[in-house]
């Protein structure tokens, strides 16, 4: 628990976690600018959930249509990167030999190290949220969600949301884990950050072929947008349930491959 | 004081082809400031990895205070503090916070603790500037402050005084004396056999990842002074020298010769060289003797040293 206290008083210090923060928390800014400027829906995109198309002028809609530009790809982005930085980036930098002179156990700052990575993700989301509902309000002013079918209070409308954040951010988790672990592998941030989020879209672009389709239960990429079930009446667990499992899976079996070759790795630097 | 803190057992390590360590065997007794001395290359800072665990024995292991790393190396880290290579340290942060953060990491940090040990260096006054600012010679200070931070018994320092100006080479050398003097056993690398004399009890000269020899540090030094000859006929000098009372070493320096003796000796070689028909141009002090000198020598890959006064005057223990 200490370490985990000591990683997020050295995150602090580093300019890329404010940087981070800053640009994640632009993105519901650009997208109430751009449902202000949309006098419709658009051609494509989230539109499919059906309430958006009645609710282009309610503000409460601004942090799941942010949600929808973070998920497929900038969020598993920034996952990339965190988790790439975690033990890649003290490598570089040479602090990792100083580190590990202390009698700090490597799977514990392994550990530490993993889930500061996923507070700061947690921290982003809940930024990006507050950010979003703000955004909305202002601009819109926000109202129940009505939908042809039904309509949310806006505090369901906002549990909803929130939930649907965490969700992502559990999915995501899948992402950091994959990070970390190129992270141990390679000792270079970028290029463990690179490697994670090509391996992500290569998965994604391959399971849009029919023939993976038996794959797609089966690989957490399947899942950054299971969040969309919760906007169903009633509420469709099943995906869910099935991407908390699948992403837990993952997290863990990568985590704990990186661990494997972390543990025992010299320390050359 | 005479038990062994730290030692190395069989310790080997190879890298692909290279085998940078080769079942390397050492004992550094509680109180010893312990020289670890060796050309560049030789294997040194691969070692201190081993002891500080940062990276995997091929073979052997090392102990501390009964501590096995790496099997132990948590419990050993306790007892051992130290740096290998540069001492890296956050740059965004001040030396204060970097020490805190180490000081976390071993126990807790006592801000007392970390005044004292920032003062002990001499960066008492940089104390709040940021690490990113500092040169390499603070870096340096204040990584072996930050290898005194949590009081362990053992000191681990890898050519600590690299980089340092003449004044900071002396401050770090007082300062290595004075943690001998208090009782804390110093384990130190250099490839300076002149700090190693300055400062250590025991030492051990490696190369090519062994052992070449090992003991106290009066019986590494060579007896008497070593003064530089130079003269006609090098053959018939040695001939010459080879008659002296006392065997003096004579080791050959391009044209002229180094010879090793007793200071009384020096009026006497001069006569016997002057009797002996022999031009005597100039007999003058050598320069400091340095480690790469000692090496050909306990080595024995000295190129046409004149035969018959080739002696060897290291008293060196096996």
């Amino acid at each position: 628990m200490k370490l985990l206290w000591l990683e997020i008083v050295k995150m602090r210090y580093q300019k890329r976690t404010w940087i981070g923060l800053i640009g994640l928390a632009v993105i519901p800014i650009i997208v109430t600018i751009a449902i202000y400027l949309s006098d419709g829906p658009g051609g494509g995109g989230p539109t499919a959930l059906p309430f958006i198309a009645a609710a282009l002028r309610n503000g409460i809609i601004v942090p799941i249509l942010s949600l929808f530009g973070l998920a497929p790809f900038l969020l598993p982005l920034a996952a990339s990167m965190v988790g790439a930085f975690t033990i890649a980036g003290e490598w570089e930098t040479g602090t990792l030999k100083t580190i590990l002179g202390r009698p700090v156990r490597r799977g514990s700052l392994l550990a530490a190290k993993w889930g500061v990575a996923l507070l700061y993700l947690f921290a982003a989301l809940l930024l990006v949220f507050i950010v979003a509902v703000l955004s909305g309000l202002v601009v819109f002013g926000i109202d129940d969600l009505a939908t042809p079918f039904f309509t949310y209070t806006i505090a369901t409308a906002l549990w909803l949301s929130f939930l649907s954040y965490l969700l992502a951010l559990a999915v995501v988790a899948s992402v950091v884990s994959l990070a970390v672990l190129f992270s141990t592998i390679t000792g270079s941030s970028l290029t463990a950050a690179v490697m994670a989020l090509v391996l992500v879209i290569v998965v994604q672009i391959l399971l849009s072929f029919s023939y993976f389709d038996f794959l797609q239960p089966y690989v957490f990429t399947s899942y950054f947008t299971m969040w969309a079930d919760l906007f169903q009446e009633p509420v469709v667990w099943e995906q869910i349930v099935k991407g908390l499992i699948c992403t837990t899976a993952w997290s863990a079996a990568l985590t704990g491959a990186a661990w494997w070759r972390f543990r025992r790795r010299d320390i050359l630097i | 004081m005479n038990d062994v803190v730290l030692s190395t057992h069989g310790l080997s390590k190879r890298f692909g082809e290279i085998l940078a360590v080769d079942g390397l065997d050492l004992a550094v007794h509680a109180g010893d400031v312990y020289g670890f001395l060796g050309p560049n290359g030789a294997g040194k800072t691969t070692v201190i990895r081993m002891i500080l665990g940062l990276i995997w024995p091929t073979e052997g292991h090392v102990e501390v205070l009964g501590k096995r790393v790496p099997g132990q190396r948590e419990a050993a880290l306790r007892h051992l503090g130290g740096f290998v290579d540069d001492p890296v340290f956050y740059g965004a942060m001040t030396a204060r916070r970097n020490l805190w953060l180490l000081g976390e990491m071993s126990g807790s940090a006592d801000p007392d603790r970390i005044e004292e040990v920032l003062e002990k260096v001499g960066l008492a006054e940089r104390a709040d500037s940021k690490v990113g600012g500092f040169s390499h010679g603070m870096k340096q200070r204040l990584g072996i402050a930050q290898a005194l931070l949590h009081c362990p018994e053992i000191i681990v320092l890898d050519e600590p005084t690299s980089g340092l100006d003449p004044g900071g080479m002396r401050d770090v050398r007082e300062l290595i004396r004075d943690l001998g003097r208090q009782g804390t056993t110093v384990f130190l690398s250099s490839h300076l056999l002149h700090e190693v004399e300055l400062v250590c009890t025991r030492a051990a000269i490696v190369n090519r990842g062994r052992v070449v020899v090992e003991g106290p540090v009066e019986d590494l030094r060579p007896d008497g002074m070593a003064v530089k000859v130079v003269v006609g006929d090098r053959d018939r000098t040695a001939e010459v020298l080879g008659l002296l009372p006392g065997e003096p070493a004579v080791v050959r320096d391009g044209d002229d010769l180094m010879v090793t003796m007793p200071d009384e000796g020096v009026p006497e070689m001069v006569r016997r060289l002057v009797a002996a028909d022999v031009d005597v141009r100039a007999v003058v002090p050598a320069p400091e003797r340095g480690l790469e000198d000692v090496f050909l020598e306990l080595t024995g890959v000295q190129d046409e040293a004149p035969r018959p006064t080739r002696r060897k005057r290291w008293k060196l223990r096996p």
